[in-house]
């Protein structure tokens, strides 16, 4: 259990573990061979906390979100969401898609009580949509369809239409990777402020390195091929972030290491 | 998907296309105003040369030059014209027409019915696509009046077994592109509806059946083509009014320019039966009709 140990050093929560990742490996079986998606994977989110999955594409980072969302199934080991073993989806965990993944037949607001909609939600669902709309700053975009929305637009839709279940956990996968830049950055300072206001934990998943250092509280990072994950840094930076705050500076060049793209002059000379 | 399901899904884009180039060149953007008008002459122009030309080949078969008898001339243009206006200023026309409407509407109702169902469990369960699919294509190949003497022993002389061919014909196309909206259905729609809490029978209801709307009306345009050139035929058998029954009967009083008049009628309430649907689709259809 020495990796799990080590994997472990970036905690610096003391809050309770929400998502409990043990020994997990998916493995996708083909005819021409068995995929390694991610394996010997040990990791433990917790309460409250933004942690940000970084990996190159092929570290089997969305699979990683996919199983904790109960979309798919781990090969080995196992998953579990407040102590109890994920077995499918469920409205408390909910997803944000690279795409939005928006249902274009509905407006903004349908869109949003779809979750609601889909369970029989019974109380006040007027309500709760509204307060999802002033949230996720949609006012005056209620009545609108998917197409009319611009990609960040779009984005907020999503985030409010899985906020819109109460969520526990709320699962990311590559939100902003469709945006532009400016948007994205506008998005990144949007998420944090909306997760953190809503304390839901919440799991971040992208190949951007400044966005995980951005947005996460920790980052856990993995390298693909097969896809492990390598080690988890913390980041103890207080949100709301500066962009250019030293030691986001730092860190950032630890992870440059990590991924073996800090080069120093002399390695660069004898290339 | 089969080959020939492929085929049918193919011919259903060229539908689709067409709509969509309908569309298009209706809402040209950003053209001056007086442009915009000429093309639009322009574009309706061209369509109404064609179908004049049509009309000249008409009056000229009939004229007398080709055959001299009063059988071919008695066919001419004029005389259906007469006969047209006659219809409608002694009324006699209406009843068959709501006869046939009526048959082509339970007809059709009948096929969505059964068909969309079938469809979504076909799109659905490859399983099901497989086992059908042979059955399917055989089954689709053959002409809907087969079914007639079966049609007539199984429901009796009179309006069920026209609307039992009506909907034997349309329903082919309603399964096949139901079938092929579910199979092509966004598969994130299905994942989100699912973290956020839908069970098999919400996924049906509030995602696949709504986000295949596109395709069930493609199918139903394709539909209402098959069933309204079925009517005319199924309605010569056992019934007594109806647009079909309508023709025998002025074939038999000798009346051929009632008889064109009849088939002028036909063919504008079929023309006008599919661009209702082309409307439905772009105005109903969450796409607009642009897939």
């Amino acid at each position: 259990m020495a990796s799990v140990v080590e994997q472990e050093q970036g905690n610096v929560s003391t809050a309770e573990a929400r998502i409990v990742l043990e020994n997990a490996a998916k493995v996708f079986a083909a005819r021409s061979g068995d995929t390694v998606a991610f394996q010997d994977v040990n990791l433990t989110v917790h309460e409250g906390e933004l942690l940000c999955v970084l990996g190159p594409s092929g570290c089997g980072k969305s699979t990683l979100l996919n199983v904790i969302a109960g979309l798919d199934e781990l090969s080995r080991g196992s998953v579990a969401v407040a102590g109890e073993p994920v077995a499918g989806p469920h409205y408390t965990r909910g997803m944000v898609f690279q795409d939005y993944a928006l249902f274009p037949w509905l407006t903004v607001e349908e869109n949003i009580r779809f979750g609601l909609d889909a369970r029989g939600f019974k109380g006040d669902k007027r309500s709760i949509v509204a307060d999802l709309v002033a949230l996720t700053r949609l006012q005056g975009f209620e009545r609108a369809r998917p197409a009319q929305l611009s990609g960040g637009m779009a984005q907020r839709v999503a985030l409010a239409r899985a906020l819109a279940n109460q969520v526990e956990i709320l699962l990311m996968d590559e939100p902003f990777g469709a945006l532009d830049a400016f948007t994205r950055m506008e998005m990144q300072e949007e998420i944090v402020r909306i997760v953190k206001a809503q304390g839901v934990t919440t799991v971040f998943v992208t190949h951007d390195i400044d966005e995980a250092l951005f947005v996460g509280d920790r980052v856990a990072i993995m390298s693909a091929h097969p896809g492990e994950l390598r080690r988890v840094i913390p980041v103890p930076i207080a949100h709301p972030r500066d962009r250019v705050d030293p030691q986001l500076v730092r860190l950032r060049e630890e992870v440059f290491t990590e991924f073996n793209l800090a080069h120093t002059r002399e390695q660069y000379y004898h290339i | 998907m089969s080959e020939a399901m492929r085929t049918e899904g193919r011919l259903a884009e060229q539908v689709r296309d067409k709509a969509d180039a309908d569309t298009e060149t209706a809402q040209s953007v950003g053209v001056p105003v007086a442009s915009r008008w000429s093309a639009r002459l322009r574009n309706a122009g061209i369509p109404v040369i064609g179908f004049l030309v049509i009309l000249l080949f008409w009056q000229l078969l009939t004229s007398g030059l080709v055959s001299e008898s009063t059988i071919v001339t008695a066919f001419q243009p004029r005389n259906a014209f007469r006969e047209l206006i006659g219809f409608f200023v002694s009324g006699v026309i209406y009843s068959h027409i709501f006869a046939s409407l009526e048959r082509i509407g339970l007809g059709l109702a009948l096929a969505v019915a059964i068909g969309v169902p079938i469809g979504i469990v076909i799109g659905h369960y490859r399983t099901a696509e497989r086992a059908s699919s042979l059955a399917f294509q055989f089954l689709r190949m053959i002409s809907p009046l087969s079914w007639m003497p079966i049609a007539i022993i199984a429901f009796g002389v009179g309006n069920n077994p026209v609307i039992f061919l009506i909907a034997i014909a349309a329903v082919w196309p309603m399964i096949i592109n139901t079938a092929h909206g579910v199979s092509s259905l966004d598969q994130r729609w299905i994942r989100a509806a699912r973290t956020l809490g839908a069970n098999e029978w919400k996924l049906v209801r509030m995602v696949i059946l709504p986000a295949v709307v596109p395709d069930m009306l493609t199918g139903l345009r394709l539909a209402v083509g098959l069933a309204w050139v079925v009517l005319v035929p199924a309605e010569m058998l056992g019934v007594s009014d109806g647009l079909g029954y309508y023709i025998l009967d002025t074939r038999d009083r000798f009346n051929y320019g009632e008889l064109m008049a009849v088939i002028l009628i036909i063919g504008v309430i079929g023309y006008a039966l599919d661009q209702l649907i082309r409307l439905l689709r772009v105005h109903v259809s969450w796409d607009q009709g642009e897939r």
